[in-house]
């Protein structure tokens, strides 16, 4: 059955490039050429370039080459990169035509702070809704926590996206849980995107070039998650000559260098690197503090980000990408209360170690072709020192995945994109060992998990003429759930407990303990009203195999990955969004209201109480459910002009529903309840005002509901201590959130031409120093509690004052 | 308080701006839900056992207020043997005199209202509890600024786990210290007042109570080796004589360690980023007439082994914080010791003059 399943799809797709890529096809010539900067020759990625008279477009690939069919005559063409002088060429085509075309680079970003990679007329014309694109030489701009520049925080300002609180890691992005976002930077992918246990975010903002952030129309090539695709862009390894920069912070400094290795005849690379590192120094800084306690906390972080690109041929490039990020992090006190251990303090060190092997290689002007091959490992310890309970708690999960993607481009109509993929799964949930031999601690190794998760796709863009274009795409993926391992049996009609524990079925190396697939149709239109004006649809259907096991506010490092198996099922987000999109006043104002309605199915969540650390049952603790989210959101952006910025608002909703004939696997009470990250309300104001050529301002102002919270029904009194009671789960909310930032910037003078070029930025981190509750907790006076009928109740607010910053970047 | 210090850590610089305030989400208690407490163990009786009620979660409403009056409360054991408990008022319960749990056998509590509810625990099986190994202590200065004491001593114990899988165990331990004397006899009609201390007219000793210490472990980990250096309290430093203490150790079930250890962790709370989410503190006795309508607490049934031990407090070179205490000059006359939680006449455990 799932033979003729897969061999059906797979005729589909075949059936549906070939059919609507030969439909329409006619005479037209091939406008083709390289896109540079003036500056360095380097070529420039990803620029558009417009035929004005046609309306039709493209983007420069990875080496800066760009084509276009047009008919015959004469036409103006405009060619936009962000930061760079917007070109405008005129060109009569007879034949097909080669042309090179020179940006001059902007010193700074005089009239765009924040713009997309597009162009803004991109808004309403292209297809896809609910889709983000940002650049990081824009991101500097903004106002910063201690001076580090965090792409994950840019993306808070944006619709649809909410955290449980500051200095939470990870992001929620309309209405899923953090683990359902895909970050994949140069297609690796990053399992704990987090420095300093959320801080801050693992991306140097020195190697990275942009990032795509997909929320609702979500194409064929992605899967695996059910939320979003955060996918990071890093720069191209092309540099021409040897150059580099970077940056001193508050907390860690930055380095990046660039440089050429080979070169050809005609002195163009053929061959750069560049190697980006961040280090932190908040170990020294507490050093420095008085109190004793904190003395001792061990904070430290660094990152190395590189690659190198070789491109031995015009028509063929291979990168290599490394990435490492390295963690450690000292606690006093038993933190691992849960892990049934009371330790004087515990150490977490959490790692991750990518590699991304890429070759590009374009078969003509039509079709391209990527086979990527990705290493992906994640890393995290809990080391505790005391010697008769000295243990060191290790878990880990390695990703390796091989992929085919290909692009190809009949008519100036039509972009068809399709691909394999398979991706291997090796996860260590927790493996106990005792440090010492003194240390009472049973080794404990859990079952290894082992899994297969497989896709084919394909995506179809077509544009039927000007107004209407669809983008039809489906991904077909597969998973297994392979031995060695054991499937324990529960008795029947009793919740599955260690207790009902009958027996467990043992399945040899390699062989299927489960498998599941799906087909995940992905399906986009657009029609344009007018030239500023379109309304976009989009239906989607997401399926998740992996999933992270937590039932803290806020996951830890060391939280667990978890395989879908024969009890814990797939998660599957099917999300329907429809959205208006217009520009104003001659494309200086974008503006966009978009719908979502999202149905959620096997949704986790976690029995009362359960302890998930070195659990070798967890299906007896995960429970699943239904959930829905809806919401609208609404965007305001203003692109051109000294004053430049957006404002968002988002209403939304999420809620889950997890019922069971059993009441200890039923949560509250079998209605419908909102997880932790439901903030119905969230406004967003991102500004920027260029004072002077060399001095710029800008702000950013947020506001949101409080988060949902449990709030004790009654107390009562047991063992000398009188206990909060809660009975429904998040039936209230912490109090609003308000915060507004400022900062300054001071840039190089945009008119020298000295090559080292440095630049401040000045911050102020919650300017009106609110004090925003992160939570709100209940405390009970242990002593004379029999005496007394005070309680006391407290908020709490993490980054309660003001934090201003400063920091020193540089450009050589 | 070790949990704020995560909490503090775990926000590293912003312990500078991190805070914590005072906030009034003004909640209100609904209907009151009836509140059990109380062990049953192998020890000597007679046990109590307290019902009282839940009270809104606000300074206002007190969970002493009312107690549960006329109910009848009985216990039945595996082999279907009833007894009866005494109601002392109060919403206090005891077991007649000779009554004591047998390691083996397991226990329910039966309480029926005066309304006509009547609620049932899960049977409880009494499980052994293995001896004490060892007793110590470890000294830690204070650092706060303007201490009440110039350290303490951790109290820690190590206990031999046996084979079985699934050992849980509680601890809680009262210190005996003579009493100087019993009573503050202040004379009639005197402004300002004349006061006398009362010698006690037989040996005398006042008990401190570890009250609202929840210690608790599970094998877990270690099973079959030696639960090692679980910490069972502080005791303060503030005299150089020798400290005596009663330790108890409580075998507990799998439930009654969850209970215990949810008790805890909701009292800890600090709101931190990595504390899991409040849950319900699920109980083990159900409502027969009307499931919606709960009991809370639990319905401990534990096996007990103590250890009596004199903490030495003169091995340091610091000497401790002196305390000033008032002081009345003796009357001739002598007070009788009156039993209650705070005084015993009883010679505890192994105590030496």
């Amino acid at each position: 059955m799932k033979k003729t399943i897969f061999g059906s799809i797979s005729f589909l797709l075949f059936f549906l490039i070939f059919s609507l890529s030969t439909a329409y096809a006619q005479r037209k010539f091939t406008l083709s050429g390289v896109i540079r900067q003036s500056s360095n020759e380097k070529p420039l990625p990803r620029a558009a370039i417009y035929v004005d008279e046609t309306g039709y477009g493209t983007l420069s690939d990875t080496l800066g080459r760009y084509q276009v069919l047009v008919p015959k005559g004469t036409f103006n063409i405009t060619v936009s990169y962000q930061g760079f002088f917007t070109k405008h060429q005129r060109i009569d085509i007879n034949n097909n035509f080669m042309v090179d075309i020179i940006m001059d680079e902007k010193a700074n970003d005089l009239d765009e702070v924040v713009v997309s990679a597009n162009s803004a007329s991109q808004n309403v014309k292209r297809l896809e809704t609910g889709v983000t694109n940002m650049s990081i030489r824009n991101m500097k701009k903004l106002p910063t926590l201690l001076g580090e520049l965090d792409i994950i925080k840019s993306l808070f300002s944006l619709p649809g996206v909410a955290s449980v609180g500051e200095g939470a890691s990870g992001f929620n992005v309309r209405g899923g849980n953090i683990d359902q976002n895909l970050i994949l930077m140069d297609n690796a992918p990053v399992f704990n995107a987090s420095h300093l246990m959320g801080f801050f975010s693992v991306f140097n903002p020195d190697a990275l070039r942009d990032i795509n952030f997909y929320r609702g129309g979500i194409p064929a090539q992605y899967g695996g998650r059910t939320a979003s695709v955060l996918n990071i862009n890093l720069r191209d390894a092309n540099a021409q000559k040897f150059s580099g920069q970077g940056g001193i912070g508050l907390v860690s400094s930055r380095l990046m260098l660039e440089a050429p290795i080979i070169k050809d005849k005609s002195g163009d690379s053929r061959a750069s690197f560049f190697v980006a590192s961040r280090f932190s120094y908040v170990g020294y800084l507490f050093k420095l503090l008085p109190q004793q306690n904190i003395k001792n906390t061990k904070a430290d972080f660094y990152d190395i980000t590189a690659k190198v690109e070789f491109r031995p041929t015009k028509k063929d490039k291979i990168a290599l990408t490394g990435f490492t990020g390295f963690d450690k992090f000292k606690v006093a006190g038993d933190s691992l209360a849960n892990l049934e251990v009371n330790a004087s303090s515990s150490l977490f060190n959490w790692r991750t170690t990518n590699g991304t092997l890429s070759w590009v290689h374009s078969f003509g002007t039509k079709l391209t072709s990527k086979i990527v091959g990705v290493y992906s490992r994640y890393d995290a310890n809990i080391i505790n020192p005391d010697s008769v309970l000295a243990f060191h708690l290790e878990s880990n999960i390695v990703y390796k995945n091989l992929k085919a993607d290909f692009n190809y481009l009949p008519s100036e109509k039509q972009k068809i994109d399709f691909g394999v993929s398979t991706i291997d799964y090796q996860i260590q949930p927790g493996k106990l060992s005792p440090d010492n031999a003194n240390s009472q601690i049973n080794p404990l190794t859990l079952r290894k998990e082992s899994a297969l998760e497989s896709a084919i796709y394909i995506n179809d863009e077509y544009d039927f003429n000007k107004k209407f274009s669809v983008l039809m795409g489906v991904r077909y993926s597969f998973f297994m759930n392979r031995g060695t391992g054991y499937t324990y049996n529960y008795r029947d009609g009793l919740p599955k407990s260690i207790e009902t524990l009958t027996d467990s079925t043992l399945y040899s190396k390699g062989s299927v303990m489960k498998n599941y697939g799906g087909i995940e149709p992905r399906f986009s239109a657009k029609y344009s009203l007018n030239d500023n004006a379109s309304i976009k649809f989009s239906l989607n259907r997401m399926i998740q195999y992996i999933q992270l096991i937590s039932n803290t506010t806020a996951a830890l490092p060391t939280a667990r990955w978890k395989s879908a198996d024969n009890y814990v099922k797939p998660q599957i987000a099917d999300q329907i969004s429809i959205g208006y999109f217009q520009n104003l006043n001659d494309n200086k104002i974008e503006a966009s209201i978009e719908f979502f309605y999202k149905k959620l199915i096997n949704v986790a969540d976690y029995k009362d109480g359960s302890n998930l650390l070195l659990d070798k049952f967890p299906e007896a603790s995960i429970l699943q459910g239904i959930g829905r989210a809806y919401g609208a959101e609404l965007y305001v952006k203003k692109n051109i002009g000294l004053l430049t910025g957006w404002m968002s608002y988002t209403y939304s909703q999420t809620q889950f529903l997890v019922k069971s004939k059993f009441e200890e696997e039923t949560i509250n009470n079998g209605e419908y309840f909102s997880p932790n990250y439901n903030k119905p309300h969230i406004f967003n104001l991102i500004a920027s005002y260029q004072a002077a050529k060399r001095i710029s301002f800008s702000t950013n102002f947020t506001f949101s509901t409080g988060r949902p919270i449990t709030y004790p029904a009654a107390k009562f009194y047991v063992g000398g201590l009188v206990v909060p009671y809660y009975a429904n789960r998040n039936q209230a909310n912490i109090p609003n959130y308000v915060r507004l930032d400022l900062a300054m910037n001071i840039d190089a003078d945009p008119y020298k031409t000295k090559k080292f070029k440095g630049s401040w930025n000045f911050s102020v981190y919650n300017a009106l120093n609110t004090r925003n509750a992160y939570s709100v907790f209940f405390r009970t006076v242990s002593r004379y509690a029999q005496y007394y009928n005070k309680v006391d109740i407290y908020k709490l607010s993490i980054l309660g004052s003001m934090i201003p910053s400063i920091s020193y970047n540089f450009k050589f | 308080m070790k949990k704020v210090s995560l909490l503090l850590a775990s926000t590293f610089l912003f312990i500078l701006i991190a805070c914590v305030d005072e906030f009034d989400p003004k909640l209100v208690g609904g209907t009151p839900s009836i509140v059990f407490e109380g062990t049953l163990t192998d020890q000597a009786g007679p046990h109590y056992f307290v019902l009282s009620f839940t009270a809104g979660y606000n300074s206002k409403e007190s969970v002493f207020d009312k107690y549960v009056n006329a109910a009848k409360v009985w216990i039945t054991d595996a082999k279907g043997v009833r007894t009866d408990l005494a109601d002392l008022n109060r919403g206090l319960f005891s077991t007649p005199d000779g009554f004591r749990g047998q390691v083996g056998n397991a226990y329910t509590l039966h309480v029926r209202t005066s309304d006509g509810s009547e609620f049932a625990s899960n049977a409880e099986p009494m499980r052994a509890s293995p001896v004490i190994d060892k007793v110590y202590t470890e000294f830690k200065l204070t650092t706060t600024l303007r201490p009440q004491y110039r350290g303490m001593f951790n109290v820690f114990v190590d206990v031999k786990d046996p084979a079985t899988e699934g050992d849980y165990y509680r601890w809680t331990w009262k210190s005996y210290q003579k009493a100087g004397f019993c009573e503050i006899y202040t004379v009639p009609r005197t402004d300002p007042p004349v006061r006398f201390l009362r010698k006690c007219c037989e040996n005398c000793w006042n008990i401190t109570q570890c009250l609202g210490c929840v210690n608790v472990a599970s094998d877990k980990l270690v099973n079959g080796r030696t639960l090692a250096k679980q910490n069972i309290g502080q005791i303060p430093y503030d005299d150089t004589t020798p400290f005596y203490m009663l330790i108890e150790q409580m075998s507990l079930s799998k439930e009654a360690y969850l209970f215990w250890s949810n008790v805890k962790a909701q009292a800890n709370n600090s709101g931190g980023i990595f504390d899991t989410a409040p849950s319900m503190i699920k109980g083990n006795i159900k409502n027969l007439t009307d499931a919606t309508k709960l009991m809370l607490g639990y319905f401990q049934v534990s096996a007990i082994t103590q250890k009596a031990v004199f903490i030495q407090r003169n091995n340091l070179s610091l000497p401790p914080y002196s305390i000033g205490l008032i002081t009345y000059p003796f009357d001739t006359e002598c007070a009788v010791c009156k039993e209650s939680p705070y005084r015993t006449a009883k010679r505890p455990l192994n105590w030496q003059d």
